[in-house]
């Protein structure tokens, strides 16, 4: 610089210039040298990132890509399946909704396809879907059912138009279990998708795919022109294979960065893998919509979810939808935007026609097809508090990883028609509760009042319903299967049913036993006990049937004594009561904390005749493939005899018709049942537990934190027990058979004793054979010096 | 001769008088004792018993009904998948029996055999408790119960039970 400047002042303008060359020449050189050796430098560096790139896009490939299942598939949980046949109400079962819930369209007058339903005024259409049942594979076929007004009168198969005694609807799917990424895939290979649809994407997406090697440069250059042109982006210059590597390895936001790997992991991919291979991928891997939560990803669920096919029944036209989807899926989502799906459907339509992949006949039949979808549904988890349930008696042998990436199939016995029905009951219920009974209901409680329903099958312990409590997104506690309770008077029929067995208590009781139901005192625990009853008064005489539908405390104290209390323990522990319970005289009274699910449970044994059923949520866990990993099995067992368990029953049946439970026909259910009111000391629990020969349903109300509700069973629980029975178990016609040993015999009810002209008032009461009274009732000896020991 | 008769029938008359009162007397004293006797109490009469047995009034054929139909329908699909020795799917279909109608007794001692046929023996004792309370009234149902409850106690080595009709 200094020379320079000297050399400025020194040289006169030639020998300036020379001077200048000279330097420029020297300094140049310099320049290049340089330049070259960052240019080394920088190639030796990018050499070696690249190098460590590719290895390490290698690695990614090989770990996520390479191995044969690329995907995480959630596990999907489905409720029991649906048998219709004659006599079928499908109104009460609530079939077209359930259509409608399991992604069948209705297309109003012919069903042509899977996953059509039409209704007619006598009639019901459906072309039933193909499912893959445990050990059996089931091929849908188009069915006629017959119809008498609302109900089932016969059902045609219409492809051999043969009549079925019943048909069989397949399940629901209730819930599945993502992994964080939340993406619903149904994989299909490249097989099971239609050449219409392959073709129409090829053509629509990356029209060179089988020229290219990962990158397009003629089309990066095409969509650029097209770009230009329009001053817009218009078209983009992803091949398949990028569009794949975008989504499956990498993110949507635009960089610089990641198109630079998009395009190295492309190259790459291409490198190792076959166009078949690839186009296989992207088939399960592209993006095509959104529901609820979870996205819709492949063609195989996006079919399923747009159309309710498997990808292999897509029509032409439908195929050129899905394909024209690709690009903008909300924009063309043909369950909602209807007619931008048509337009964009015409076009990929139109593309094809000119690209001669279909004849003009083809095209003039896709394009006159209507679009027709399945009713739009959010994707929420339905029954959440029984998916809880169901997956915390799967977390054991399946760990949450597995669930989420497995694609197990999990088939339950929840029956979607009840839970509907019960989740109605329970929030309605508790919402009339709170409107009517506002002044008893403690103010500014911090929790709202909670309840509970648990339905099951008695005759083989299927979970038909469960709702853990009023809101599942305000709380998961699930106070049906993690509530601990008194039961209250739910407990008492254990008490009689052990009175009435003569092989379990220590004196023989029946139905028509008079006890005086006076208070009494015993000592317990080292402190006195003195029960009293629900309406603090004392009734005198009355027989063991009036103090159980009347839930009388002190005569059902005083009969647990007698009978025995080590008795009546063992009677609650072998109808399958497993919480702790002692032998005191408050047990009698439901003094002792258990579940509903518990409670329930031990009341299957009474429309069971004496056979208890375990509680069976889940039936099957089935692998993607079709192996059944898991089959639960019925569980009954004989547990007490059924000549006492039918008396008890016929006890609590007259709990509905004249005791605590009357309201119940008040409210109009008039189905053939039995059941028990349940009322905490300080009116801190509900409940009502009740059965038909066929359901039985449990419901406790009350405030998680104990507090005082002043509502009793039979204003509380019993409204909502017979709001989901009456629609329930509508038709419950069938009465709870006699065993042999039972017979009816003539006596006085005031009583107990047999009938004669002094005293002519007369019932029919049960008695096991042997127990039944032998004198008339004028030799009636009052019970008043009975003593009771404890 | 006529003498005697005459004697001989004099005598003989008083004879036959004499005995005719032994005899009236005899009866009368018998049919006098037959009459009843007024007895001192002692006990009661038992009062009459008015007594019904509903098990018996309980007819012994089912109704046939479209639900009953329909099960019967399963049943004969499950027998075809126990003939093909499908234990698992028989199974399926018997259970499917018992949901479509919960008082077919039949379905639980098919389910009983299926589960027998996969070792299942618990649960198939108690299906076949569940099928012997629905079949009470029918004698060859009890027997085929009681055969394959005796069955299973012998497969399970419980051979002083097992005491097959």
């Amino acid at each position: 610089m200094l020379r320079f400047y000297k050399g400025k002042k020194s040289y006169g303008p030639k020998k300036k210039e020379a001077a200048k060359g000279k330097w420029t020449f020297r300094r140049k050189l310099k320049l290049v040298w340089r330049l070259f050796q960052i240019f080394i430098l920088l190639a030796i560096v990018g050499a070696v990132f690249l190098y460590f790139h590719a290895k390490k896009v290698d690695h990614l490939i090989e770990v996520k890509f390479d191995r044969p299942q690329k995907w995480n598939l959630p596990s999907r949980i489905y409720a029991d399946a649906e048998y219709l046949f004659p006599g079928v109400h499908i109104g009460e079962r609530q079939i077209t909704t359930k259509l409608d819930r399991l992604g069948y369209r209705n297309v109003g007058s012919t069903i042509k396809t899977p996953g059509d339903y039409a209704r007619g005024s006598n009639y019901l259409d459906i072309y039933l879907h193909d499912f893959v049942y445990p050990y059996e594979d089931f091929k849908g076929f188009p069915v006629r059912v017959v119809l008498s007004g609302d109900r089932v009168q016969d059902i045609k198969n219409l492809t051999t138009d043969s009549l079925m005694e019943l048909v069989k609807l397949e399940p629901e799917e209730i819930a599945s279990i993502h992994d964080v990424k939340m993406e619903s895939r149904t994989f299909v290979t490249i097989d099971e998708v239609p050449p219409a649809l392959v073709e129409a994407i090829i053509l629509i997406e990356d029209e060179r795919f089988f020229k290219h090697k990962g990158v397009d440069p003629t089309g990066i250059a095409r969509a650029a022109l097209a770009n230009l042109k329009s001053m817009r982006i218009v078209q983009g210059g992803s091949t398949l294979t990028q569009q794949l590597v975008k989504n499956f390895f990498l993110h949507s936001r635009k960089s610089l960065w990641r198109k630079l790997n998009e395009a190295v992991i492309a190259l790459r991919i291409e490198r190792k893998h076959t166009k078949r291979e690839i186009l296989q991928a992207y088939l399960n891997e592209i993006y095509l919509g959104q529901r609820g939560a979870s996205s819709i990803s492949g063609v195989g669920e996006a079919s399923k979810v747009y159309f309710a096919k498997e990808v292999g029944q897509l029509t032409l036209g439908e195929c050129a939808l899905l394909a024209g989807m690709i690009r903008w899926p909300g924009r063309y989502n043909p369950a909602r935007k209807p007619e931008a799906a048509k337009e964009r459907r015409d076009f990929v339509l139109a593309r094809m026609l000119g690209a001669g992949m279909i004849t003009r006949r083809q095209y003039d039949a896709a394009i006159a097809e209507k679009i027709i979808t399945p009713k739009v549904s959010m994707r929420t988890i339905r029954a959440p508090y029984f998916i809880y349930f169901v997956k915390k008696q799967l977390i054991d042998l399946y760990p949450q990883e597995v669930l989420e990436s497995e694609g197990l199939r999990i088939f339950t016995t929840l029956d979607m028609t009840y839970q509907r029905i019960a989740e109605k009951a329970v929030s309605q219920g508790l919402a009339e509760l709170e409107k009517t009974y506002a002044k008893r209901l403690p103010e500014d409680h911090a929790g709202k009042l909670q309840g509970a329903l648990i339905a099951l099958q008695p005759s083989n312990g299927y979970v038909r319903a469960l709702v853990g409590g009023r809101s599942y997104g305000d709380s998961q506690f699930n106070r049906v299967t993690q509530a601990k309770r008194q039961p209250g008077s739910t407990f008492k029929p254990f008490v009689y049913l052990t009175a009435f067995d003569p092989k379990r208590a220590e004196n023989i009781f029946t139905p028509a036993t008079i006890v005086d139901d006076v208070p009494f005192t015993v000592q317990s625990g080292g402190k006195l006990w003195t029960p009293k009853n629900y309406d603090k008064k004392s009734h005198g005489l009355v027989s063991l049937r009036k103090a159980l539908y009347n839930s009388y405390n002190i005569t059902t104290a005083k009969v647990a004594i007698l009978a025995g209390l080590k008795n009546v323990k063992k009677a609650a522990r072998d109808a399958g009561i497993t919480s702790e319970l002692m032998a005191v005289p408050s047990m009698s009274l439901g003094a002792f904390e258990v579940s509903p699910l518990e409670m329930a449970a031990a009341y299957t044994i009474f429309p069971n005749a004496g056979l208890r059923a375990v509680p069976i949520a889940v039936m099957n866990v089935v692998t993607k493939e079709g192996d059944v990993l898991e089959r639960k099995r019925v569980k009954i067992k004989r547990k007490f005899d059924p000549g006492p368990v039918y008396l008890t029953t016929s006890v609590l049946k007259d709990v509905l018709d004249k005791g605590t439970g009357r309201r119940a026909r008040a409210m109009g259910f008039k189905g053939i049942a039995g059941g028990k009111t349940g009322t905490t000391s300080n009116y801190r629990d509900a409940w009502f537990a009740g059965f038909t020969t066929n359901l039985l349903s449990v419901v406790w109300v009350g405030y998680d934190d104990n507090a005082e509700m002043k509502l009793s069973g039979s204003s509380a629980a019993l409204p909502i027990w017979t709001n989901f029975m009456k629609k329930a178990q509508a038709n419950a016609t069938q009465d709870f058979p006699s065993p042999p040993d039972v017979i009816l015999v003539k006596v006085n009810p005031p009583t107990g004793l047999l009938v004669n002209r002094s005293c002519p008032e007369f019932e029919y009461e049960p008695f096991i054979e042997g127990t039944e009274p032998n004198i008339s009732c004028e030799d009636f000896i009052p019970p008043v010096d009975q003593e009771v020991e404890f | 001769m006529r003498r005697f008769y005459s004697t001989c029938g004099s005598g003989s008359r008083i004879l036959v008088l004499v005995l005719a009162v032994i005899l009236c007397l005899v009866f009368g004293a018998c049919s006098f004792k037959k009459k009843p006797v007024k007895r001192i109490p002692t006990a009661k009469r038992p009062p009459k018993k008015d007594v019904i047995r509903p098990a018996d009034t309980q007819p012994v054929e089912r109704p046939v009904t479209p639900q009953s139909t329909a099960s019967q329908k399963l049943i004969r699909d499950g027998l075809v998948l126990l003939d093909q020795k499908n234990y698992e799917l028989a199974a399926v279909r018997f259970q499917d029996a018992i949901n479509v109608d919960s008082r077919n007794g039949e379905a639980y001692y098919y389910l009983a055999l299926a589960d027998f046929y996969l070792e299942q023996y618990d649960e198939s004792i108690g299906l076949l408790d569940k099928a012997k309370a629905l079949l009470l009234h029918d004698q060859r149902w009890l027997e085929r119960i009681e055969n394959l409850k005796a069955s299973i106690l012998v497969d399970e080595g419980d051979k002083t039970q097992a005491q097959p009709l």
